[in-house]
């Protein structure tokens, strides 16, 4: 059996950690207004959501995220700041729209944040969200409006710089030949390959990051994104945090700094965040927005924690000794300890037995 | 640190171990005949898996195989959440719809393809926005519009020889294939320095 009682602990020490920052926990409704979601289709995968109608015909959906529905709420509350954590269920159909499945996400939102020391705020909490889950993790760092402002700078036509963005996800070695075919300039497609190729920490790839910065803006951003590892890097090993471009490309949804968690162990991202500035600006507010999310239901599924196994099991045979060991019971759970009485049956071999309660006794008369 | 690769079974898993061992990952329990499907080699810490070529890509995308070797035709099929990094550029041919010699789409009905390409056929009809009915079928697609199953097929075309023996002639060549060296995406990040050598050496020797 899972012991859910220690995973919901497990979760709770994240949840001391971000309360210990001055978030405030959040529970909201787990249905929304369809129309909520329809009109940011573009950000929002719309064909995966879960929806249900009422007896009157209007639509819901089962929230496929928690960071539109905080925001939501956050835009209707008069404060200019909010700082909020979750640790909550979210609904999603898979692609096919055939199957639907429950997921626990925990995380956390910093709504209304001044400058760079929020960026450096989520990113410290991120991190030591990962270095609890595993001491071997990755925080992998990106930035939307630069690799924007790179692929703007080569072509105007939409629909090539979203090719570009698809190869840049893939880090695919087609990129060269597809930009050589649209008739991109050489020093441009150096740029780019470089981008595609991407990898380390701040400090090893620093140089190469300032020469591919084509515009001011990017320059910018580096200097800030400069600004922020170092203040990491005071706490944490500069090794564990590495750009990478190809963590994502969903350029509608984040605005600037974006960022993907891994550990060992799991071979998807497990923690997932950035910043998204402009849904909060659609819900009629403007202030800055960063957070991120943990899977955590993927890390439980994956991570093979030691079952916890219960300190004694009494069998009896009859009334009389089950009465008996009742009484025996009592007296260990004054003591601490955690009790089974059972009639004594055959349904479980010893090993089974073995497995579970530490310790067997029997009261057989 | 180990890597894990995982090969397609037949010619093209061949070749790429001949390069594998030429940049130093040579496993001698995997040049044994035989029927077993992992080999590890201690000496040049590597783990090989022999799997079935549509296979690869799964292997990958879950971490089972750190890289594999898979050609564009079933990375495409698969839809895999991987890295596409290295173009070995053998194993080479392209997709193509073929139909029966002289045959000319009739606007008026949905025409019918025949594909071992399911998602490959689906995505490339969504995107030039024709409506048509797809038939997946698991080999000799060939067949399919010669006995009237479907009027014409999506298919790999290498020499075009298999086409012209059963009369059908290519009507739309689409994407060019390759041998790719695929990456999961997290080993990389886990392995960078493992998995980058080995890229860098394989493109040395092509």
């Amino acid at each position: 059996m899972k012991n859910y009682r220690k995973e919901e602990e497990f979760v709770m020490d994240f949840e001391k950690i971000f309360e210990s920052y001055g978030y405030e926990k959040i529970k909201l409704n787990t249905f929304e207004k369809y129309d909520t979601y329809f009109a940011n289709k573009d950000m929002i995968n719309e064909g995966n959501l879960l929806k249900i109608m009422n007896p009157k015909g209007d639509l819901y959906v089962l929230r496929p995220d928690m960071t539109l529905p905080v925001v939501k709420y956050f835009s209707e509350q008069q404060a200019k700041r909010g700082k909020f954590y979750y640790n909550d269920s979210v609904f999603r159909a898979d692609k096919n729209g055939l199957e639907f499945n429950e997921r626990k996400q925990v995380g956390i939102e910093y709504l209304g944040g001044e400058n760079i020391l929020s960026d450096v705020e989520i990113l410290d909490l991120a991190v030591q969200t990962l270095e609890k889950l595993d001491p071997n993790y990755i925080l992998c760092i990106s930035n939307t409006e630069f690799i924007k402002e790179m692929v703007n700078s080569v072509i105007e036509e939409e629909q090539a710089r979203e090719r570009i963005l698809e190869y840049l996800y893939r880090r695919s070695s087609d990129l060269e030949n597809y930009l050589k075919n649209i008739g991109i300039e050489e020093e441009k497609i150096v740029k780019l390959l470089k981008l595609n190729r991407l990898f380390g920490n701040f400090e090893r790839v620093k140089e190469t990051l300032y020469e591919m910065a084509v515009t001011d803006k990017q320059r910018k951003i580096l200097e800030d994104l400069e600004t922020i590892l170092k203040a990491l890097g005071k706490k944490y090993p500069q090794d564990k945090i590495e750009i990478d471009f190809s963590i994502s490309v969903a350029l509608q949804y984040y605005n600037g700094l974006i960022f993907k968690g891994y550990i060992s162990d799991i071979k998807k991202p497990i923690l997932s965040g950035g910043r998204y500035d402009k849904l909060v600006t659609r819900f009629g507010k403007d202030a800055s927005a960063l957070g991120f999310c943990l899977e955590i239901d993927n890390y439980f599924e994956s991570i093979k924690r030691e079952r916890t196994k219960i300190d004694y099991l009494l069998f009896y045979s009859d009334l009389e000794n089950g009465f008996e060991a009742m009484e025996k019971a009592r007296e260990y759970r004054k003591n601490g300890k955690t009790v089974r009485v059972l009639s004594e049956d055959k349904s479980e071999s010893n090993e089974e037995l073995n497995q579970k309660y530490s310790t067997i006794q029997y009261f057989c008369g | 640190m180990y890597i894990n690769i995982a090969l397609p079974k037949g010619r093209l898993g061949k070749k790429s171990y001949d390069l594998l061992k030429k940049i130093g990952y040579s496993c001698k329990e995997l040049e044994e005949e035989g029927r077993k499907l992992v080999f590890t080699s201690e000496e040049n810490k590597v783990k090989y898996f022999w799997v079935k070529p549509s296979d690869v890509p799964v292997y990958v995308e879950k971490g089972i195989a750190d890289i594999g070797v898979a050609g564009v035709d079933v990375l495409m099929e698969s839809e895999a959440d991987v890295y596409d990094m290295l173009d070995l550029g053998f194993g080479r041919c392209y997709f193509a719809i073929a139909a029966p010699r002289g045959w000319k789409y009739n606007g008026n009905r949905t025409i019918k393809i025949a594909t071992k390409y399911i998602n490959y056929a689906r995505k490339h009809f969504e995107k030039v926005e024709r409506k048509v009915e797809l038939i997946k079928l698991n080999g000799s697609v060939e067949l399919a519009p010669m006995v009237g199953l479907s009027d014409a097929i999506v298919d790999i075309v290498e020499t075009g020889a298999t086409l012209k023996e059963n009369n059908l002639e290519i009507i739309e060549k689409l994407e060019d294939i390759s041998a790719r060296i695929i990456v999961n995406k997290v080993s990389y990040k886990f392995k960078n320095e493992t998995i980058e050598k080995v890229l860098e050496d394989i493109r040395r020797e092509l």
